[in-house]
C-alpha cells in the first residue's frame, strides 16, 4: 500500500492502487501517450503556467473567496466555511479544468474541441475557454439532460459551440461521453477532447486534477489566514470527481483533515434509482479506466437517477476509488430530497442559490455538524443555482401532487 | 504460439489466399436468429467467425451494432449466452476458428479466469477485447495462455512502431486491422497508406493482417486484399442483413450465404 503523500500523485503508468490505467481502444493510445508528453512538458512550465494562472485571475476571477456562512453555521451547530466556486466565471469550478486544457490543446498544436457535459456546466465552461482561444467546440449533450437544463444550451451556442443531443442508452453523461469518445477516435489527429471530470484514461484523471488543485491550495491557505487552523472536514460533492479531488488535493498531506464526498443517492439507496458509485458499486472497466461503477453480473452499466445532472454519472474517479480503499476519504449518499432541502436552507439563510449538486455536499455538512457539534466544516460549493431553478420548481410541484 | 484453429487460417494465408471471417452479433435477432446466422456464414464458406457479446457502451463500434446489441440486451441476452451459442456453432462445425469479440467489462464482471475457461470449454480459439490495449494485457493473456486460447489485438491507422512492441510479445491468431480512424459502420473511403500498414504488420508482428471497420461490399473486400490484408472481417453488413431478413421469428439463410459466397469470390479474383 502507497503512504497517504503518493495517494494524490501517480506514476505514469496511470493507477491509483487498484485503479486507472488506460483501458482504450487501440486506436486513441497513441493520442493519450501524445496528451501525456504534452502535459508533462507543460505541468512545471513556468510560462504557461503564468498565462493559466493570469488568465485565471483576470477572466476567470481567482481567488475565489472563502466564506463563513454564519446563519448556516448557527442553524448546523457547527462552524460552516464555503469555498465559494460558484463565484467563479461560468458560475462553477468547471471553468478552471476548460480553460487549463484548451490552453494546453492550443500549445499542443490542436484545432477543435469536443466535450461531453451532464449538467451543462462543463459544457459552457469548455464553451467560454474555447471562445476565448479561438478553437472551434463540439459538446455532446445526453437528450435528458438537454431537455432539463436549457439556460445552459442556450449559454453554449450563445459562446459559439455546436451542442449535440445524444439519444443512444439512458440519453445522459455517460451515453454523451460513449459519442465524445466516438468522434475522439475519427478525429484525434486534431482534436483534443477537453474531458470534464477527474475520470477517463490516464493522463485525464491527474491532468483534471492538476488544473483543478488550486481550490484545496486556496482554500487551504484561506483557512489558516481567517480561522488560523485547518478544518475538521472537508466535504464535496461526488459525480465524477473533479471538484472534490481539487479540493482534498489541497490537503493531502493534512492526515487531521477529514475528506467526505457526498454521492447523489437520488430516491434512496434501496432503490435503483440513485448514482452512489462508491457506496455501491463495484468494481469495473469503461471510458478507458478501472473503477467502480453501477452495474448488473454481466458488467452491463446502470441507468443512474439523481435530481442533480451533473452527479448522474454511473462511474466514479479512479482516485475517489482509491482514497475510499485505504480509508483516506469516506463517501456517502445524499437523498434528492436532502438536497433539496440543503438548496432551499442556504438560499434563504445567506441568500446564496448553490447548485444542485453542491447542495449534496450542504446536505452533507448538516449531518456531520449534527454528528460533530462546533466541529469547522469546509464545504466546496462547487456552483451557482440559477440553472437549476426551473428543475427545482418542478420538483417542488410534484412533491405536492404526489 | 498455442495450438489452436488459427492454424487453418495461417495455411491458406501461407499458401497465398486471403479469408474472410463474417462478424454476428450473439443474440441478435435473437439468440436462436444469431445461431442461424453464423451456421449461414459457415454454410456460404466463411473461414473463420468473429463472435460478439452485446454490451451497452460499445464506444469503439458504430450505431448499427449499439443498436443491435441494445435489441439483444432488451430480449435479455446474458453473457451465458454466449456460452451456448459457441456450443451450437462447434457442434456444427468442429473445424472453425472462433473469435470471441467482447469489451472488457463483461469478462471482469464474469471474472476473467471463470469466464474464459467456459469460453474455451464450449470451443472458443480466440478473444479479442477492443478496450484492453497490450498495456494492460497481462491481465488476461496468462488465462488465456493457461486455456489454449489466443488473445487478439487490433491495430490502427495512429499505432506506431514503438506499439507494434509492445502488441507483439501477446498477440496471437491474427491482428485485426482497423482500417480507418472511426467506428464500425459503412464507409465508402479508405486511408492511403494503408499498404504501409499491412505490410508492417505482416513484417513485425509476422500474424495475418485482417482488415476490419468500414468493410460491406465486394469490392471493398477486394480492395483490402489488394492492399495487403490477408483477408476482411465484415460486421455492420452483415447486421444489416439479419435485421432485413429475420421474419416472423425466423432468420432466413439464403441472402447470408450469398453474401459469403459474393465476398469469397471477391477475394480470389
Amino acid at each position: 500500500m502507497q503512504d497517504s503523500k503518493s495517494s494524490l500523485q501517480n506514476e505514469d503508468n496511470g493507477f491509483f492502487g487498484a485503479y486507472g490505467g488506460q483501458y482504450s481502444p487501440e486506436a486513441l493510445m497513441p493520442i493519450l501517450e501524445e496528451l501525456l508528453t504534452g502535459f508533462r512538458k507543460y505541468e512545471h512550465d513556468s510560462t504557461f503556467q503564468a498565462e493559466f494562472l493570469g488568465l485565471m485571475e483576470d477572466w476567470g476571477g481567482r481567488p475565489t473567496p472563502l466564506y463563513h456562512a454564519q446563519n448556516l453555521s448557527a442553524a448546523y451547530g457547527a462552524e460552516i466555511y464555503l469555498k465559494r466556486e460558484d463565484l467563479l466565471h461560468g458560475g462553477a469550478h468547471k471553468t478552471n479544468n476548460a480553460l487549463g486544457q484548451a490552453l494546453l490543446a492550443k500549445k499542443m498544436g490542436k484545432t477543435r474541441i469536443i466535450a461531453e457535459t451532464g449538467a451543462g456546466q462543463h459544457g459552457v465552461a469548455t464553451a467560454m475557454a474555447c471562445a476565448k482561444m479561438n478553437l472551434p467546440c463540439t459538446v455532446y449533450m445526453g437528450a435528458v439532460d438537454v431537455a432539463r437544463q436549457a439556460p445552459n444550451v442556450q449559454r453554449m451556442k450563445l459562446l459559439g459551440a455546436e451542442v449535440i443531443a445524444v439519444t443512444s442508452g439512458g440519453a445522459t453523461l455517460k451515453d454523451a461521453i460513449n459519442e465524445a469518445l466516438r468522434d475522439w477516435i475519427a478525429s484525434c489527429d486534431t482534436t483534443h477532447y477537453l474531458l470534464g471530470t477527474a475520470a477517463g484514461p490516464h493522463p485525464f484523471p491527474t491532468l483534471v486534477k492538476h488544473f483543478h488543485r488550486m481550490i484545496g491550495q486556496e482554500s487551504r491557505a484561506q483557512c489558516l489566514e481567517k480561522i488560523g487552523k485547518l478544518p475538521d472536514y472537508a466535504i464535496a460533492c461526488v459525480g465524477g470527481g473533479s471538484n472534490a479531488i481539487g479540493l482534498f488535493s489541497g490537503f493531502s498531506e493534512d492526515q487531521e483533515v477529514r475528506f467526505i464526498g457526498a454521492e447523489p443517492g437520488g430516491e434512496g439507496l434501496e432503490t435503483n434509482r440513485h448514482g452512489a458509485v462508491l457506496v455501491k458499486g463495484t468494481p469495473a472497466v469503461l471510458h478507458g479506466m478501472r473503477s467502480l461503477a453501477l452495474q448488473d453480473e454481466d458488467g452491463q452499466i446502470q441507468d443512474t437517477h439523481s435530481i442533480s445532472a451533473g452527479l448522474d454519472y454511473p462511474l466514479v474517479g479512479p482516485e475517489h476509488a482509491y482514497l475510499r480503499d485505504i480509508g483516506r476519504a469516506t463517501y456517502t449518499a445524499i437523498t434528492d430530497e436532502e438536497a433539496v432541502s440543503a438548496f432551499y436552507e442556504l438560499s434563504a439563510l445567506e441568500g446564496i442559490l448553490p447548485a444542485l449538486e453542491s447542495a449534496h455536499a450542504l446536505a452533507q455538512a448538516k449531518k456531520t455538524a449534527k454528528e460533530h457539534p462546533d466541529s469547522v466544516i469546509l464545504v466546496n460549493l462547487s456552483g451557482r443555482g440559477d440553472k437549476d431553478l426551473e428543475h427545482i420548481m418542478a420538483y417542488a410541484e410534484a412533491q405536492k401532487n404526489a | 504460439m498455442l495450438n489452436t484453429r488459427y492454424t487453418q487460417i495461417h495455411d491458406k494465408v501461407n499458401s497465398g489466399k486471403a479469408v474472410y471471417m463474417p462478424y454476428v452479433l450473439m443474440g441478435y435477432p435473437s439468440l436462436e436468429g444469431s445461431i442461424a446466422a453464423a451456421k449461414a456464414l459457415i454454410d456460404g464458406g466463411a473461414d473463420g467467425l468473429e463472435l460478439g457479446l452485446p454490451f451497452r457502451d460499445p464506444v469503439a463500434d458504430g450505431p448499427v451494432i449499439q443498436d443491435a446489441a441494445n435489441i439483444a440486451l432488451d430480449q435479455g441476452f446474458k453473457a451465458d449466452d454466449a456460452i451456448v451459442f459457441i456450443e451450437a456453432i462447434r457442434a456444427y462445425a468442429p473445424q472453425i476458428p472462433l473469435t470471441v469479440m467482447t469489451y472488457f467489462n463483461i469478462v471482469l464482471a464474469k471474472g476473467v479466469e471463470h469466464f474464459i475457461s467456459a469460453l474455451s470449454k464450449a470451443g472458443c480459439d480466440g478473444i479479442l477485447i477492443p478496450d484492453l490495449p497490450p498495456e494492460h494485457a497481462e491481465d488476461v493473456h496468462p488465462i488465456t495462455q493457461a486455456q489454449n486460447m489466443e488473445l487478439i489485438f487490433i491495430v490502427a491507422p495512429t499505432t506506431h512502431a514503438g506499439r507494434f512492441e509492445k502488441i507483439r510479445p501477446y498477440a496471437g491468431g491474427f491482428i485485426y486491422v482497423v482500417t480507418k480512424m472511426g467506428t464500425t459502420g459503412m464507409k465508402d473511403d479508405f486511408d492511403s497508406d494503408l499498404k504501409t500498414l499491412f505490410t508492417a504488420i505482416k513484417t513485425q508482428i509476422k500474424l495475418p493482417a485482417i482488415a476490419g471497420f468500414g468493410i460491406s461490399t465486394p469490392d471493398h473486400a477486394q480492395d483490402m486484399v489488394n492492399k495487403g490484408a490477408n483477408g476482411v472481417i465484415i460486421g455492420s453488413k452483415i447486421i444489416q442483413l439479419c435485421s432485413d431478413n429475420f421474419k416472423e421469428g425466423v432468420l432466413s439463410p439464403a441472402p447470408l450465404q450469398e453474401h459469403t459466397k459474393k465476398i469469397q469470390a471477391s477475394l480470389v479474383a
